[in-house]
């Protein structure tokens, strides 16, 4: 069973480690980021042994969602009331472990104006969101953060996420320099592709399937390319190898945090949720993934994708479909309905006809 | 290391002083002080230098730093004087160190010197890239490396600091001695393990010793021992003793209860021979469980062996008493049920409300204590038995090491007292930096030395005592039995 009072307790040491840099935002420069990541790696340091007794006692059945695919909950656009809906705990990955990785790379690899924005965006909204909504949300880093442990965690990460990517040509190459040393432009990729995970492959939107991937790189470099100015100096194989390994890897990531510490992920990127989907679902990599778990995914997924929650004000979406309420209604109902003949619209419909009745839901 | 002999201490009061905590004596002036303690945490970014770059380099680079500090009015070796310089003085001081040392040697120290403690430092140290855990095990190993005040980094650093004083001009040295500015001068040439670093070695740390105290800030290194503590983990170490013991004697002890039982039809109605075999089957049973349940290494195992201790001197006091008091066994009884009967009493009389599932069961009891008579005739003594102290019984019963050495040793574990905790729950740590602290054994794997050997002491005791009454097998006797003790 969850340990909520340790859980309330390290949240509660993590934001007044935060809110020391509060009044520096407006004015936050590189000493003030090397002091707060500095902060926060001590914290959690000597925070671990606590964090993996939390983490390890948690259950299926204490209903835990961590934020997955995103840094942060982001308030501002009423993410805290779509996340609200999900499980009766609520988890974000620590921020600032993951985000001082940026600041190790050199100019050229790294675009530091845009990290710094995203890390003070990321610094405002999480002391916002532990401070006035306490209780409902906490932060616990979910990866290892350790050297040793983070070491052997890329290494599984990179090798799995390889795997995944040699998987998907027809041709089956050793190893990714094979792979990159056998094609050397995106039609030869998409020649030698399998067709149906070639269409499925995604690196900006989901409605981009009918692309090619040439124009699929390209879009992704459009989105990339400034923020990560590597990407400039790859060639098409490396830069198509560098988008499919970025996403696998989030997803594997993903799945190793719910199958290390029984809790579900709650994804909100079209993009992180398609390979979410592709690896649980084209691979043995999550085994027995039952039906009802992916739905528990699924369905808060489509629901904050085309429901507006954010009209109905915070107090009144948590009370009235908070806390898995509502998710667990319309997963029932998918159940009833039989899963693998539910599409998005029976989803919404469901969820939809659920809210105009205009009643809070009892579970 | 000679120890302080028992009768080498001085009583004052309830007190035994050594001659070194007298409260009259050396006690009332003597300060300790220790190297680590005190002076390492001033000092540990010259170790790390040194420990990093390696010694023949980081010496060298020191020697550079040293020389241009000097040039600069800044040449102190404490990180707490360094600290207290003005802002553009500290900046200036670490920028000459980064250009002789290189800027990542000296990251492991943001770890300790956090904004907080040294902004200046910490501004200019901090590295995105490097891992807290990393730069804490490369502390750990200086640390380790320089725990002991004559361990060779510690020569090192002290070499150093014996150079920031020779530079800044506050070291001066006679022209009569000529060992210390030879030593100072040679030290950084030799390896350890040349012969005449044999000599170096002690005049470099003494003549550290006379400046150490003159600016190290104790406070500074308690802050940093304090952080240190606070960021490296526990390294608890766990003493594994053997926990097999041979069964062969177990197995002639339950061969001799065996023959016992066959062989004394003609006393079972005696209240002595219910008395004496009760007590030894007692005993028997207490070995028993040590050994089929393999207790021997286990806190368990020690309360046991000393009730079984306290049992058999209490048997072999009754039959000492026997001569004088010749109906011992039935007061012996008699006390015994009185114990319980006071227990069962205060049960019945709802003084405490003792839970249905508790092991107490106050029927069985109360069946007990009316079995031999009704429990009207049945006093209750708040006493000791026969009003004999049980360290008076041990003595009559010339058991007297029983008593000061078994006895008295089993008391902290049935007590537990300190020592008992120490030695069966508590463990070393073994990170330097918590100062060899002790820590619970959470994973309950510290076992014990075992007590079957003492068990059998005991047991032997135990036949022999009884045999001028009960008959031992020949087998026992021609293989336990000393001839001069055999009946």
């Amino acid at each position: 069973m969850i340990e909520e009072k340790q859980l309330k307790q390290i949240t509660k040491a993590y934001l007044s480690i935060l809110e020391k840099y509060e009044s520096r935002i407006p004015v936050l420069d590189i000493d003030d980021i090397k002091r707060l990541i500095g902060d926060v790696r001590l914290f959690w340091y000597r925070q671990k042994r606590n964090v993996q007794y939390v983490l390890s006692h948690i259950e299926l059945s204490d209903e835990v969602y961590f934020l997955a695919g995103a840094v942060r909950v982001d308030i501002d656009n009423d993410g805290h009331i779509d996340f609200v809906l999900e499980g009766k705990y609520r988890i974000v990955n620590e921020p600032f472990l993951k985000l001082s990785s940026f600041y190790s790379g050199t100019s050229s690899e790294i675009d530091f104006d845009y990290a710094n924005r995203y890390l003070k965006d990321s610094l405002i909204d999480t002391i916002k969101l532990l401070r006035e909504y306490p209780g409902d949300f906490y932060v616990l880093p979910l990866e290892p953060y350790t050297n040793d442990d983070m070491t052997e965690y890329a290494e599984t990460l990179i090798k799995c996420s390889d795997q995944l990517l040699l998987a998907l040509f027809e041709n089956k190459n050793a190893s990714i320099k094979e792979l990159v040393e056998t094609y050397n432009s995106y039609e030869e990729i998409e020649d030698a592709m399998l067709p149906e995970i070639s269409k499925m492959l995604t690196f900006d939107s989901l409605e981009d399937t009918k692309l090619t991937i040439r124009e699929k790189c390209n879009k992704y470099l459009e989105e990339y390319a400034s923020k990560l100015p590597l990407l400039n100096s790859l060639t098409e194989i490396q830069v198509f190898c560098m988008a499919a390994s970025q996403f696998f890897m989030q997803a594997l990531a993903i799945i190793f945090i719910m199958k290390c510490y029984k809790i579900r992920p709650f994804i909100r990127d079209d993009i992180a949720f398609n390979y979410f989907t592709i690896v649980t679902k084209k691979t043995s990599v999550m085994g027995d993934y039952s039906n009802i778990e992916y739905f528990y995914v699924y369905v808060p997924f489509i629901l904050q994708k085309v429901i507006d929650f954010s009209g109905k004000g915070y107090n009144n979406a948590k009370e009235h479909y908070g806390n898995g309420k509502l998710v667990e209604r319309v997963v029932q109902y998918c159940e009833e309905q039989d899963f693998e003949s539910v599409s998005p619209n029976v989803i919404v419909n469901y969820a939809t006809e659920i809210m105009e009745k205009g009643s809070s839901l009892v579970l | 290391m000679d120890r302080i002999k028992l009768s080498n201490h001085l009583k004052k009061g309830d007190t035994l002083f050594t001659p070194f905590t007298d409260p009259d004596g050396m006690g009332s002036t003597l300060q300790l002080s220790s190297w680590s303690k005190n002076w390492l945490p001033e000092y540990l970014w010259i170790g790390l230098i040194i420990f990093k770059l390696g010694r023949e380099n980081g010496l060298k680079a020191l020697y550079g730093v040293i020389s241009e500090l000097d040039a600069n009015n800044i040449c102190t070796p404490q990180l707490s004087k360094i600290r207290d310089l003005d802002k553009e003085k500290e900046e200036m001081y670490w920028e000459i160190v980064v250009r002789y040392t290189g800027r990542e040697t000296l990251t492991p120290m943001t770890v300790l010197l956090t904004p907080e403690i040294d902004e200046v430092f910490y501004n200019l140290f901090f590295d995105f890239s490097a891992s807290v855990d990393v730069m804490i095990r490369e502390l750990m190993q200086i640390i380790k490396d320089c725990n002991k005040f004559h361990d060779e980094l510690t020569t090192d650093i002290c070499f150093i600091v014996d150079w920031f004083y020779v530079k800044s001009g506050r070291l001066h040295v006679s022209n009569d001695i000529k060992m210390i500015p030879e030593a100072l001068v040679e030290y950084y040439k030799h390896k350890h393990e040349e012969e005449i670093m044999r000599m170096y070695r002690p005049i470099i740390r003494s003549t550290f010793q006379g400046l150490s105290a003159l600016d190290s800030n104790t406070d500074f290194s308690n802050l940093i021992w304090n952080r240190m503590g606070m960021v490296s983990e526990c390294n608890p170490l766990v003493i594994c003793w053997e926990d097999s013991y041979s069964m062969d004697y177990y197995a002639d002890v339950k061969k001799t209860i065996e023959y016992i039982a066959a062989t004394n039809e003609e006393k079972k109605m005696e209240s002595k021979y219910a008395v004496i075999m009760g007590l030894t089957c007692y005993i028997y049973r207490l070995y028993s469980e040590i050994m089929e349940k393999n207790l021997g290494g286990d806190i368990c195992g020690r309360i046991i062996f000393r009730t079984m201790v306290e049992t058999y001197i209490n048997l072999k006091y009754i039959m000492l008493q026997e001569k004088s008091v010749n109906d011992v066994y039935d007061r012996f009884k008699g006390y015994g049920i009185g114990k319980y009967k006071l227990v069962m009493a205060k049960v019945r009389e709802g003084k405490f409300s003792v839970s249905p599932d508790s092991e107490i069961c106050e029927k069985l009891m109360e069946h007990i204590v009316n079995e031999d008579m009704d429990e009207m005739f049945v006093k209750m003594s708040l006493g000791y038995f026969d009003k004999t102290k049980i360290n008076q019984k041990f003595s009559e019963c010339e058991e007297q090491m029983l008593y000061e050495i078994y006895y008295e040793y089993g008391t902290n574990f049935t007590h537990g007292f300190w020592g008992a905790i120490r030695e069966s729950t508590m463990l070393v740590c073994d990170n330097p930096v918590h100062d060899y602290h002790v820590v619970p054994d959470y994973t309950l794997e510290q076992n014990l030395k075992s007590v079957c050997h003492d068990c059998e002491i005991v047991m032997k005791k135990l036949f022999l005592t009884i045999s001028d009454y009960i008959e031992l097998p020949a087998f026992y006797i021609s293989k336990y039995v000393n001839e001069n003790e055999k009946i």
